[in-house]
């Protein structure tokens, strides 16, 4: 065996490959020597394992605490009034709209065209509160992280297509009220994603 | 971040990090609850501040690290997964943030190159020549010292303490051989 004492240290971290391990226990019989030197450092490990935890001098929730709301100041203040005019122009242009585009099939007394148009209408004024939420996230100061963003947007896109087929279906068959239902849901839907994007924001 | 394991961490006295009532409080912590987050605060405090403290070297230093891993943490606490406990992935960012430093030190000059005797010398300290092991370690040179702190002290692994700093284990192992030895010269004068 090599220099038994080159292998000390990994015997001490428990690495040594069963065979290399069972020789330097060989040779620790051996060599009173390397025993105490093996002794000093198992001494030296164990008296590191059991250093106690060390207070800090001082009370450090204060200044941790401060930094803290301080950071949701400047949030509220450049972020959330972003957010609340987008969250809000979202919320009005969805519940001003006749209840049968929320609810139903367009009304019977509405014509497809007035429906159609109404539709439209809901979807343009949407597209601008998810354009202006999303806007308003990414900019510094927004609390949310990039991840948390890139998830609010990638499921704001799997709505937006959905959305483009129905409109592609819609195209095809216009007087087609359940098409127009499914759509009304998904616009339900991406209100629903901004209010939460909001209310994460908010956080 | 989650991948990390601490192996003592998990099992040590010293880890106060919240068991199954203290998932509760993290849960809290995470909907915005500052008064929850003091509560990790106070269980975690002790161990976050030694092992900055420990790495540094330095009281006032070890105080910042501390403040900005318990920030970081709240800021971070939506990405907090769950897959280790809180008190490991809190101990990892203060790590990390301790690393950032020693990293921004480097940049801005050469650590001090003291002698090794020197550093045994120093180590030497308290009545009867008896050994303070938190005088000897916190007169490491700093990479020894990191070496140790993180292996031998708060039981990471070479592979591990290579994973964070991004320097090849044998490098870290030839440090912590270099601490244990100055560590071990200093018990025995």
């Amino acid at each position: 065996m090599s220099d038994p004492r080159g292998r000390l240290h990994d015997y001490v971290n428990d690495s040594l490959p069963a065979a290399e391990r069972a020789a330097f226990e060989r040779e620790l019989a051996r060599d009173p020597r390397l025993r105490e030197e093996l002794d000093d450092l198992l001494a030296l490990v164990a008296a590191a394992r059991d250093l106690p935890g060390v207070a800090p001098a001082r009370d450090l929730w204060p200044g941790i605490a401060g930094r803290i709301r301080r950071r949701r100041i400047v949030r509220v203040r450049f972020v959330l009034p972003a957010l609340a005019a987008a969250a809000a122009a979202a919320a009005v242009v969805f519940f001003a709209l006749p209840a049968d585009v929320e609810d139903r099939a367009p009304a019977p007394s509405m014509s497809p065209s007035t429906a159609r148009g109404a539709a439209d209408s809901l979807d343009a004024e949407f597209s601008r509160s998810t354009r202006e939420v999303l806007a308003a996230l990414s900019r510094d100061g927004s609390s949310l992280d990039p991840e948390t963003v890139a998830i609010i947007e990638e499921n704001l896109q799997k709505i937006e297509r959905a959305m483009g087929e129905i409109r592609a279906a819609l195209e095809r068959d216009p007087n087609n009220a359940a098409l127009q239902r499914v759509l009304t849901a998904e616009n339900r839907r991406r209100h629903q994603v901004l209010k939460h994007a909001a209310a994460l924001s908010a956080i | 971040m989650d991948a990390l394991t601490l192996p003592r961490d998990e099992r040590s006295a010293r880890s106060p990090g919240p068991g199954p009532a203290g998932e509760g409080v993290v849960a809290r912590a995470r909907t915005g609850d500052l008064d929850a987050f003091e509560t990790l605060y106070r269980a975690n405090v002790g161990r976050v501040y030694s092992v900055c403290l420990r790495m540094l070297a330095d009281p006032i230093r070890a105080e910042e690290a501390t403040q900005d891993a318990f920030v970081r943490a709240w800021e971070r606490l939506g990405k907090f997964e769950g897959r280790s406990s809180f008190a490991t992935w809190l101990h990892r960012i203060a790590v990390n943030i301790v690393l950032d430093r020693k990293r921004s030190d480097r940049r801005r000059g050469p650590a001090e190159d003291v002698d090794d005797l020197e550093i045994a010398e120093r180590a030497r300290v308290g009545p009867e020549g008896l050994l303070d092991l938190e005088r000897a370690i916190a007169s490491l040179p700093p990479g020894a010292r990191i070496a140790f702190v993180l292996h031998d002290v708060e039981g990471y692994r070479h592979r591990e303490i290579a994973e964070m700093t991004g320097t090849a284990e044998g490098t870290w192992k030839s440090q912590l051989h270099r601490a244990r030895r100055l560590l071990r010269e200093a018990m025995q004068r």
